[in-house]
């Protein structure tokens, strides 16, 4: 056995290992471990009961002194500590969040108590945050913010429904007592019922917060919390009905107000009520409303304006179920469970099990799409742009305006930009198709275009980058130096983390024809690093901190490191120019013109999935977010848009 | 400037103010206090548990302190165990278990998350059967409730 410490000594962090692992005789004893005489090992391929047995009779055969030294040093071992029911419980929760999921199985197998610790949902927070998975965030705060709501108004009919039955006591009774006339509006039952008749009701009664009970005394100032708005004259009965409720109680129940007048005293109507609640939960106070909700209609949910659904009308109740506190009975959001559909999710990808669905509608080949959570924007050969519904599929918008292809696009919450073979690039207004404004200055194809609020970076066949201003229209700098075509540009958001070139300039990332990557600052213009390496021209590039992803007609794919300009992977395995890319969570996934899709593992560059089959001809452009590719590709027939869903089978509710 | 620790058993433990501060607890109470050679009694650590506490100190008093966002993001968070740290916590259950208390208390968060690193280190990697007899637990589970909790628990089996 060779102990930690004789191969780690020259790196500071190493491992820990079994304590049964000792440190190597030939380094100096520290005092923490000692272990004087190694174990011979047939010794150690007896069974415990003849070790036990050997050692027994060993320390027998040692003088009272030595054998009281060893038992001194054999007596702490046997004092265990049932660690986690031992710690305060914070620092049980801290010591289980340094374990891995298949740890925490395993300590759920120890017994009922560790069972319990393991099942801690701080604890399941803590995998799925160090995961480096994402949730969303404007569905958990509509279900938890929903799901209050939606108790509060349960809560608010049951009190009504109280309200309503010691009315009818009251007036009832106060009717026995006084004999005077009174005016008594009958309410029926059946519209109470039928609103509650939902499963939602059913699901969520017993947790609502116990209502108060009125005392009967109180019953004067209560009439007043009803709002003159219930009251129906048509419904109005004689005193006559009073006198027979209290003998028949079974009667439809009634309700009465003592003075002639209907009160104007209504601060707490259920109106009023409501109206405090909604507003509590105005969703502008906290995000900006995107357009994207507007733009895709009707079949799309607006989960963050004021006409949300609640939680019970839009999730099932299996999924109901496993985000409530089985104590409380409260909302809350259960992340072991997050982390059972995340792990599901990555098996998906892992193993390329999806569903796919084609957007048909362009005419002629896609060279361009980008897509969110509701729409899909593509730029065709047919030089016009669409807006699909991502979930029905729907193409609800046509925008035409380039006189040749829509090369490429990038689009925000309001606009889009895009790049076309006429040379020229447009500013649209997303939700109207209006042209906002129109760059003219590249003199060849625009390959590519990024942006970021007012400027817009873009590059062309004509061999330069450009960097303009939207609002004023005009051409900020050009960067000159490459030799062909600039095929991709990417540029630092003005948020970026700092980066690794003298002055921190904001960065513009360009791959050419050429075969090289130029870095350089955005505000001088100046080239800062050339990256060499790959054989043929480069068709894509990614950027992110410190790393470059490229793909080129070399058939290769290279991650670079920005602050060195070294190549520190190249992933083969495509058969064609590798056309477009994308990398995040881990994953590479390229696309090319041998037609396939592929999923990368980015840290050790192993090929994981090969999406082929599915295009026909030459992949253009893809992008994916945490469930789904979308893709796009040449075909000239059957122009082909490409979803592929990899959460077959996994509630991505509050996956993002 | 050293300052006098006294252990619930009354011992006095001498050591260098720089020393004592890695102890959030001291350092806050030495703030309030001012300037004094007063001793700082710590009801809560016996000596052998100090002696150990010291002897982390000691090791690591020129370590930069710790910017609590950093070590608290659970993304950066880390099982690795420095070589010395692996080493000082060679210790039997017992006093790893007053080891942990005593960092809580003391407020020194690297030696708590060392403590509870070498738990989490001796959790990993084994069978429950295993768990159970490294911190000698008794399985209460019917075969039944065993199969149950495996089943719930299978997604997190494959990688």
């Amino acid at each position: 056995m060779s102990g930690p410490s004789r191969s780690s000594s020259a790196s500071r962090a190493s491992r820990y290992r079994e304590p049964t692992d000792p440190p190597s005789p030939n380094i100096p004893d520290e005092g923490y471990y000692e272990q004087r005489t190694e174990v011979p090992k047939w010794a150690l391929q007896l069974s415990e009961e003849q070790r036990a047995e050997l050692a027994i009779q060993l320390l027998q055969s040692v003088s009272p002194m030595v054998f009281s030294r060893a038992y001194a040093r054999l007596t702490p071992l046997l004092q265990h500590r049932d660690f986690l029911a031992e710690l305060p419980y914070e620092l049980t929760v801290h010591l289980l969040s340094y374990l891995d999921e298949r740890s925490l199985m395993n300590v759920a197998l120890v017994s009922k108590e560790w069972n319990r610790f393991a099942s801690d949902n701080a604890v399941w927070k803590g995998i799925y945050i160090r995961h480096g998975w994402a949730v969303n965030q404007d569905m958990i705060d509509w279900y938890l913010k929903g799901s209050e709501l939606e108790m509060a108004s349960i809560a608010l009919e049951r009190e009504q429904e109280q309200e309503h039955e010691d009315r009818v006591i009251f007036a009832a009774r106060s009717a026995v007592s006084n004999g005077k006339r009174r005016k008594v509006v009958d309410i029926d039952p059946k519209d109470d019922a039928a609103e509650r008749s939902g499963d939602d009701y059913d699901m969520l009664q017993d947790i609502t917060t116990p209502y108060e009970r009125y005392p009967e005394e109180e019953g004067d100032r209560k009439l007043h919390r009803f709002s003159p708005t219930q009251f129906d004259p048509e419904h109005q009965t004689d005193i006559d009905a009073i006198e027979t409720l209290t003998h028949a109680p079974s009667d439809p129940p009634t309700i009465a107000y003592p003075d002639p007048e209907p009160p104007n005293d209504n601060l707490f109507s259920y109106v009023d009520i409501f109206q405090v609640v909604k507003i509590l939960w105005t969703p502008e106070e906290r995000f900006s409303g995107p357009a994207t909700t507007r733009i895709t209609g009707s079949s799309c949910i607006d989960f963050i304006g004021s006409q949300a659904p609640y939680p019970s009308q839009f999730l099932t109740p299996e999924i109901l179920q496993a985000h409530r506190d089985p104590i409380s009975g409260r909302a809350t959001i259960n992340w072991k469970y997050l982390c059972m559909q995340r792990k599901l999710l990555e098996k998906n990808w892992t193993q390329g099990v999806h569903l796919a669905r084609e957007l048909p509608g362009h005419t002629e080949g896609i060279y361009c799409i980008q897509f969110d959570g509701y729409k899909v924007i593509s730029g065709s050969r047919d030089t016009t742009i669409k807006i699909w519904d991502i979930r029905s599929g729907e193409c609800v918008r046509t925008y035409s305006g380039h006189t040749a292809s829509v090369l490429c696009l990038q689009y925000d919450d309001t606009r889009i930009v895009s790049g076309s073979s006429d040379t020229s690039i447009l500013v649209w207004d997303l939700e109207t198709g209006q042209i906002l404004q129109r760059l003219n200055g590249h003199i060849d194809s625009v390959l590519s275009v990024r942006f970021e609020k007012d400027i817009v970076v873009s590059c062309s066949k004509d061999r330069s980058v450009k960097i303009w201003k939207i609002s004023s229209g005009q051409l900020l700098r050009t960067l000159r130096g490459h030799r062909a075509a600039v095929n991709a540009v990417q540029f630092s958001p003005e948020s970026a983390a700092p980066s690794p070139f003298r002055g921190n300039p904001r960065l513009v990332v360009s791959a050419s024809g050429d075969k090289t990557i130029k870095v350089w600052s955005f505000e001088t213009g100046e080239c800062l690093r050339t990256l060499e390496g790959h054989a043929r021209g480069i068709a894509c590039i990614q950027f992110e901190g410190n790393v470059v992803v490229s793909g080129s007609s070399d058939q290769s794919i290279k991650i670079w490191d920005l602050s060195t300009g070294a190549c520190i992977n190249t992933l083969a395995g495509h058969e064609g120019l590798v056309r477009t890319l994308q990398f995040a969570g881990g994953r590479i996934i390229s696309g090319s013109y041998d037609e396939t899709i592929k999923i990368w593992d980015q840290a050790t560059g192993n090929l994981l999935t090969d999406l082929g089959g599915r295009h026909s001809h030459r992949v253009f452009k893809l992008q994916f977010d945490d469930s789904k590719i979308v893709s796009c590709s040449q075909d000239q027939k059957v122009a082909q848009i490409i979803i592929w869903d990899f959460a077959d089978g996994v509630d991505t509710t509050f996956l993002n | 400037m050293t300052v006098i620790l006294v252990s619930s058993d009354n011992q006095d433990f001498k050591v260098d103010k720089e020393v004592a501060e890695r102890s959030i607890l001291i350092k806050n109470m030495l703030e309030d206090v001012g300037e004094s050679d007063s001793p700082i009694p710590l009801p809560n650590v016996t000596s052998a548990v100090l002696t150990k506490v010291i002897e982390y100190c000691e090791h690591h008093r020129n370590d930069p302190v710790q910017v609590p966002e950093e070590t608290d993001d659970p993304r950066k968070r880390s099982n690795d165990i420095e070589e010395w740290d692996m080493k000082f916590m060679q210790v039997d259950q017992e006093m790893l278990f007053e080891i942990i208390l005593a960092a809580n208390y003391l407020d020194i968060k690297p030696l708590l998350d060392v403590g509870c690193k070498t738990v989490a280190n001796i959790i990993k990697g084994k069978t429950p059967e295993e768990i159970r007899k490294a911190f000698n637990i008794v399985n209460d589970f019917t075969p039944e409730e065993e199969a149950q909790i495996k089943k719930e628990n299978e997604w997190a089996e494959d990688r």
